[in-house]
């Protein structure tokens, strides 16, 4: 009896140090949305090829160095969804909370003397409507794309400054503002005879940087270089407990929770009258990625338990091209509709490393898109331009075999059924022997803004 | 004659300032008002002990009175403020950390029509250490509630505004974030190869809004001002389910926890003010701020652990009492004395000047009374506060034009006194039965604001 509730102690002051623990876990917003499902409709639309000619509030996602070669004060607001046909062992696989509003604002800064018309400033927003970040990590187990999975359900918002420092040349940066998680917490036993919890979890403040760079050769020759930097939650947070005279500990490390990765790009566009094109190259930094995996330390008298799930050599990094393109038609007048069209191709980011417990599935991806944009011009008081896009990312069918355990102790990248003597027998991995992934992920926008 | 810019030209300002602002608010995980409430927003607010409720600056809209933001012109003020707190338990420094952070807000408005404004403002406070701290201790030992992490934490508020003819009304909205969602699961099993934990989380931060509204009479050198701040508190409700299922272990079963509570709670206030043009250059302010406290919760958080083994289920639950704080009424005033500065208008209730303020110099003064809403501290919880006298000065200075930025610098200090209290329970046996509270906090601020002409 005296063991039971001795147990029932130590698991409940477990939980209860866990649940303080996580509690804070959830407590930030990033990017990632701009990611996956694209920076509004003429984004979607040429497959996220804009790190050149993005001038308006999304330059200060592609390229924050093209804000400095726009002009005026725009607004644009373009509610966008997701739709999934992606699949898992067959299975449709679902994409979380895929609905927001992509809002961007970008103005040339009223400044006088030497910085007249040379600064700018603008920002770039994603936003979820239900809620300003979700933190949804599934057991490591259950088959998963981590490409997509817990990248876009947050808040997005980076704001960009931009100097143009000649009629060619223009610098700029942006911040990304992040909150990790770290503090101890602890629940024990009161004055009072009941459990009463004592945290102290501080929310730091972390910035990423989003840079860029723009060169004009020519009216016809554009160049683009950005860099945005690696993002995600760190959470760490050491919990002690302390229930009916028994010490426990529980840590709780989420390292790379909303992980979008060190993306380096390389852009070129070329005006060709009515027509014009661009070609981006990005490389994309994956193999710092730890997984989507919460680890968990539990520390019991005499009693230690742990995943150690996280490996390095399970991503690796990625050349990405994408290619777009915007072909002008006038209408009347001063009005005009721009049709857009774009394409892509990203390999997978999953080495070959084997997994064992985890079941991440990833293959080769193309991106397509296609739009429309119409500019209202001296209809309205204001120029407004209507738009509309159309994107699709077809992930590969690809199929990652699993290995057995066949002998104590089972080595790394493996899995095992629950007899020791025949480890390779009974395995209920989801994952095992085969994980199969496939499918598309279809992103629609639509969206109206206005020249002020 | 200074010829207009266009509009489209004070936008871009507006917008890099609301971005960063913005960006910071959107990107953090949550947001109380408590440093603006307690202290104020900026330099003048802060001088004037936040009894400028009937003529504030129009960056103080979003934190003071959404009316002020119906006028015209674009505006960004960035600003810096501390406090130390020298708070004491028993006459032993109580170790309440710095109240640090960075004040900025931004305004934009338009004359409309003759007798129309129209505008809006952003206001942030960013803690300089953290963007947010979450922290409930036990309610058996003595804490400074309302001095502790209720005043670390972020702020952010937005606010809109209309002005016809002499009467201008506001509103707006504090964001908060709360924390909910399934929760938190966490699996300890074993395979061939072994034990081991896995986890999974599903926590969202759902947005929290409080309503603000306001309103600002001109007749001439009087003005009457009135705003209200809704409640808004840090909410949590958060699940861990944890299961054990070890091959020959007595204790597998599922153990699920909650903890909730709500930290950082801002009661709803109701300020109401007026402003006197006393002499050419001098203005008077006198405010009352009720604070509806008594519908607080407690600020400690509850703690629920259900046991289910398959040999005996059990549960162990953590729950105090509602504080039943108190309503409080704290009354403000204020002086600012402006030169060089517009002439007084011909009578009492006649029409101000309109023209653009010549000022160069500013200084201001202020006092303020805070009565305490904890009520005597009788059973286990052990709550400290006492009753807070605040003096405060401050000044500024019109730099002019920097690069087509009006520029203007302001200062402000403030002391912050707790009067001596003394608790004593009813009983001895309870815990922290005797204790005394009192202190001390000096806060500086610094800001820098400029007009886009």
């Amino acid at each position: 009896m005296r063991r039971m509730c001795t147990g029932t102690a130590r698991r409940g002051a477990t939980g209860a140090a866990l649940a303080l623990a996580i509690l804070a876990s959830g407590s930030a917003a990033r990017a990632g949305a701009f990611e996956v499902f694209g920076a509004g409709p003429v984004a979607i639309s040429e497959a996220g090829a804009r790190a050149v000619r993005a001038t308006d509030g999304t330059a200060a996602f592609f390229n924050p160095g093209g804000l400095g070669m726009g002009r005026g004060v725009n607004l644009q607001l373009a509610p966008l969804a997701a739709f999934s046909t992606l699949s898992l062992q067959g299975e449709t696989a679902p994409v979380e909370d895929a609905f927001g509003f992509v809002l961007a604002a970008d103005g040339t800064v009223p400044f006088k003397g030497f910085l007249t018309e040379r600064v700018r400033a603008g920002i770039a927003l994603y936003v979820p409507p239900s809620s300003a970040t979700r933190l949804l990590v599934t057991p490591p187990e259950q088959p998963q794309l981590p490409y997509f999975a817990n990248r876009t359900q947050r808040l997005v918002v980076v704001p960009a400054v931009a100097l143009k420092l000649a009629s060619w040349l223009a610098v700029g940066g942006g911040i990304n503002v992040l909150a990790g998680v770290q503090g101890p917490a602890d629940v024990r036993s009161g004055a009072s005879g009941a459990p009463e919890p004592r945290l102290a979890i501080d929310a730091t403040t972390q910035v990423a940087l989003h840079a860029g760079v723009r060169v004009d050769l020519s009216d016809r020759v554009h160049l683009g270089a950005s860099y945005r930097q690696q993002f995600s939650v760190p959470v760490f947070v050491s919990t002690k407990a302390e229930l009916g005279g028994i010490e426990l500990s529980a840590d709780v490390d989420l390292r790379h929770a909303l992980f979008d990765p060190h993306t380096f790009t390389l852009g070129a566009a070329f005006d060709l009258g009515r027509l014009d094109v661009e070609i981006d190259a990005s490389y994309s930094a994956w193999s710092a990625y730890d997984g989507p995996v919460l680890g968990v330390t539990a520390e019991l008298p005499g009693a230690r338990f742990t995943s150690e799930l996280r490996r390095r050599d399970l991503f690796h990094d990625v050349v990405t091209l994408r290619a777009g393109a915007g072909y002008g038609v006038d209408i009347g007048r001063s009005s005009e509709i721009v049709l857009h069209a774009g394409a892509g191709i990203e390999p997978s980011i999953l080495g070959a490393a084997p997994q064992g417990l985890t079941s991440f599935a990833d293959g080769d991806k193309l991106f397509g898109g296609l739009g429309a944009s119409l500019s209202l011009r001296d209809v309205l008081p204001r120029t407004v331009r209507l738009s509309a896009g159309l994107g699709a990312t077809f992930l590969l069918d690809s199929a990652l075999q699993k290995r057995a355990c066949t002998a104590l102790p089972c080595p790394i990248g493996t899995v095992a059924g629950p007899d020791p003597d025949d480890p390779s027998a009974g395995i209920t991995n989801p994952g095992y022997p085969q994980l199969t992934s496939g499918g598309t992920l279809w992103t629609g926008s639509l969206g109206v803004g206005v020249e002020l | 004659m200074i010829p207009r810019r266009s509009y489209r030209c004070r936008l871009p300002v507006f917008f890099l300032g609301s971005s960063v602002l913005l960006a910071i608010a959107l990107a953090s995980p949550r947001a109380s008002a408590t440093p603006g409430t307690t202290f104020g927003a900026g330099p003048r607010d802060e001088s004037l002990v936040r009894s400028a409720v009937a003529e504030g600056d129009t960056t103080d809209a979003a934190t003071e009175n959404p009316a002020f933001a119906a006028a015209e012109g674009t505006h960004i003020r960035v600003g810096y403020g501390a406090a130390a707190p020298y708070l004491r338990v028993n006459g032993i420094d109580a170790r309440v950390a710095p109240i640090l952070g960075f004040d900025t807000a931004t305004h934009t408005g338009r004359h409309l029509l003759p007798a129309l404004w129209a505008g809006v403002g952003f206001a942030l406070h960013l803690p300089g250490a953290r963007v947010a701290r979450i922290s409930f201790r036990p309610a058996t030992e003595p804490q400074f509630i309302f001095y502790e992490a209720e005043q670390q934490r972020l702020s952010f508020d937005l606010a809109a505004a209309l002005r016809y003819g002499p009467i201008s009304v506001g509103g707006g909205a504090s964001v908060a974030l709360g924390v909910g969602g399934p929760g938190v699961s966490i699996d300890v099993a074993q395979d061939a190869a072994g034990p081991r934990a896995t986890g999974a989380t599903d926590i969202s931060l759902g947005y929290r809004l409080a309503p603000l509204a306001g309103v600002v009479a001109h007749f001439g050198r009087l003005q009457l001002g009135a705003s209200f701040r809704g409640e808004l508190a840090v909410d949590l409700s958060l699940q861990t389910v944890v299961k054990v299922a070890l091959d020959g272990n007595p204790i597998n079963g599922v153990t699920t926890v909650v903890v909730s509570g709500a930290s950082g709670y801002e009661p709803p206030r109701v300020n109401l003010g007026a402003r006197v043009l006393v002499l050419r250059g001098l203005r008077a302010f006198a405010a009352l701020e009720l604070s509806a406290y008594s519908a607080a919760p407690a600020p400690v958080a509850d703690v629920s652990i259900d046991v289910d083994l398959s040999s005996k289920p059990a549960l162990k639950e953590g729950r105090f009492v509602e504080p039943r704080f108190r309503d409080t009424l704290a009354p403000k005033v204020g002086v600012e004395w402006r030169y060089p500065s517009l002439p007084l208008p011909p009578t009492f209730f006649g029409e101000t000047v309109r023209a653009a303020d010549p000022w160069k110099v500013a200084v201001r003064a202020g006092y303020a009374f805070a009565p305490s809403p904890v009520p005597p501290q009788r059973g286990f919880t052990s709550y400290a506060d006492s009753s807070r006298h605040t003096a405060a000065i401050g000044a500024a200075y019109h730099l002019g034009d920097v690069l087509g930025v009006d520029l203007s610098l302001s200062i402000a200090a403030q002391l912050h006194v707790l009067e001596t209290r003394r608790e004593q329970k009813s009983l001895l046996s309870l815990p922290f039965a005797e204790y005394q509270v009192n202190g001390e906090m000096i806060r500086g601020s610094l800001a820098l604001e400029g007009q886009v002409k």
